[in-house]
């Protein structure tokens, strides 16, 4: 029966040690035979870390010490250690080994049992997959990026950077909802440029585009945080400026509207006057949802352009 | 049975030298500085975690966590957990290995962990939990034979908490910091306890500050 067991031992697929309290080798299996390269007769009664330099560092002999004289187990990581037993000519870089220091008892003797597992295809695999979910993480960075663009892209205009339509009815919506829990008054403002074809006509689409990015600079600027502009397309523009205490809040700010367009754009070295007409309408005077106050703003700025422009007509029924 | 103010000084005293030693023992194995605050001790019925009071607030709320434990015993008999959660474990493997790790605030997604990081946590709570429970034993001056860690990553929820202690009567709780390459990475130690062992621990300390009054 022990021979059988001395036998298993040698089958088993990783390396078994036993070694007395004088750290002498008392058995040494056959997997450590072909790994090392020494042999069963070579090693029996020698020092094992006079043989295996790696094993007389001092975690080693804190674990042997603690297995012998306080019965601890101790496991010891290829990750950090690295290698305990050097293979024999092997042309695997950094090898990779882990060691159990276990005691053992037999004959009111103290003996330590070690068992060796060679990690080092597992650690290159562990390495490769890190590797792997490295890359897979900056690709998905990368595709979170493109997301994050063509997510602005499609809810922004491309000349001017401004909200677009979708954006707009989506944000005129909340404003709403917002304004109708809080019962409150909101505008819309539809701003058409007067005189916007001639620009186009006169100097080239190139600089059309040009002064619409300067005009929606300007525009920019006369917003509070809770407003907003967007570029409805050609030279339309629609605002939303909610929390507004009455009409002639609305009317305040049409008029810096028109202000600020009354200075004249600059582009290579010629002075362009623009102006432009405005509508508006007021949630909930003239409309309860988003499509007609657009409308509506749009029917007043139509009335503007009709009587003469460069001015703000509020919605009336009238019209 | 909870401990008295002088019996918590005096286990506060020795828990901090045992903590002391494990943490030399650890910066000697992975070559770096590193401290281990023992800011608490507690010593809880195991009923009254069972209804549900608490004191482990950080470490138990529901989420991963990554828990090594060993059973000791023969006269001082009980389990020692070594408890993380998961990013702080992350935390501590990769100061320990040398790689950086940045985590993100509030981090909803658990670290990965490979079980390359598992063998450091093992090879870390093994010294530790060793080292410590080792003392234990040298105090009551009893043999102790230990096991090499189990570690687990468990996804806690409130009726884990039960079966996570369940071996035990009381527990011993020993809130602590490691301060690794200037990483500070939470965890505790927790060592659940039989009644006898309880009581055979709690007779030492009495000794031990009766020794002191003489």
């Amino acid at each position: 029966m022990f021979k059988l067991a001395y036998l298993a031992l040698d089958k088993v697929n990783q390396g078994i040690i036993i070694l007395d309290k004088d750290l002498k080798i008392v058995f040494w299996n056959a997997w450590l035979e072909q790994y090392t390269g020494k042999s069963q007769e070579g090693t029996i009664g020698q020092k094992l870390p006079q043989l295996f330099p790696n094993l007389s560092r001092k975690p080693c002999l804190d674990a042997f010490q603690g297995a012998l004289f306080h019965r601890q187990s101790r496991f010891l990581s290829g990750a950090l250690h690295h290698c305990f037993i050097a293979p024999v000519e092997d042309i695997r870089k950094d090898v990779r080994q882990n060691l159990l220091v276990e005691p053992l008892d037999y004959d009111d003797e103290k003996y330590m049992l070690l068992q060796i597992s060679d990690l080092t295809g597992h650690y290159s695999r562990v390495k490769q997959l890190k590797h792997m979910i490295k890359e897979i993480d900056s690709e998905y960075e990368q595709v979170r990026a493109a997301e994050k663009i063509n997510r602005f892209k499609a809810f922004h205009d491309a000349l001017t950077g401004l909200p677009n339509r979708y954006l707009f009815y989506d944000r005129l919506d909340n404003a709403i909802s917002m304004a109708q829990r809080n019962k409150e008054m909101l505008a819309v403002v539809f701003l058409d440029l007067d005189g916007f074809k001639e620009v186009n006509d006169n100097y080239g689409h190139e600089a059309g585009d040009h002064l619409l990015q300067v005009v929606a600079e300007r525009l920019r600027e006369l917003l509070r945080e809770s407003d907003t502009l967007a570029r409805l397309g050609g030279d339309e523009f629609l605002f939303i400026f909610p929390q507004i205490k009455s009409e002639a809040d609305a009317a305040t700010i049409a008029k810096k509207i028109l202000t600020a367009l009354a200075n004249p754009f600059m582009f290579w070295g010629r002075e362009v006057y623009l102006t432009a007409s405005i509508g508006i309408s007021l949630y909930p005077k003239d409309a309860k949802n988003s499509r007609n106050l657009i409308n509506k703003a749009d029917l007043a700025m139509y009335q503007v352009k009709n009587s003469g422009k460069n001015d703000y007509h509020f919605y009336h029924s009238g019209i | 049975m909870l401990l008295n103010p002088l019996q918590k000084d005096a286990l506060t005293e020795l828990v901090n030298v045992y903590v002391g030693y494990a943490a030399s023992l650890l910066s000697e194995m992975v070559g770096l500085r590193i401290l281990l605050s023992v800011p608490r001790v507690e010593l809880i019925p195991e009923a009254e975690m069972e209804q549900g009071d608490l004191p482990l607030p950080e470490i138990f709320s529901p989420g991963h966590i990554v828990s090594s434990y060993i059973s000791f015993g023969q006269d001082f008999r009980g389990k020692a957990f070594l408890v993380f959660p998961v990013q702080q474990a992350k935390l501590l493997v990769n100061a320990c290995i040398g790689e950086e790790l940045l985590l993100e605030e509030g981090d909803a997604v658990p670290p990965r962990f490979l079980d390359t990081d598992f063998d450091v946590l093992k090879e870390i709570s093994n010294l530790i939990l060793n080292a410590v429970i080792g003392e234990f034993g040298n105090l009551l001056e009893t043999r102790v034979v230990f096991t090499v860690p189990e570690v687990e990553l468990i996804d806690v929820t409130e009726s884990d908490k039960r079966f996570f202690l369940k071996d035990g009567v009381y527990i011993l709780i020993l809130h602590t910091t490691f301060t690794v390459a200037e990483i500070e990475v939470q965890g505790v130690i927790m060592i659940a306890l039989n009644l006898n062992s309880v009581s055979c621990l709690l007779n030492k300390i009495d000794t031990l500050l009766e020794e002191q009054d003489v």
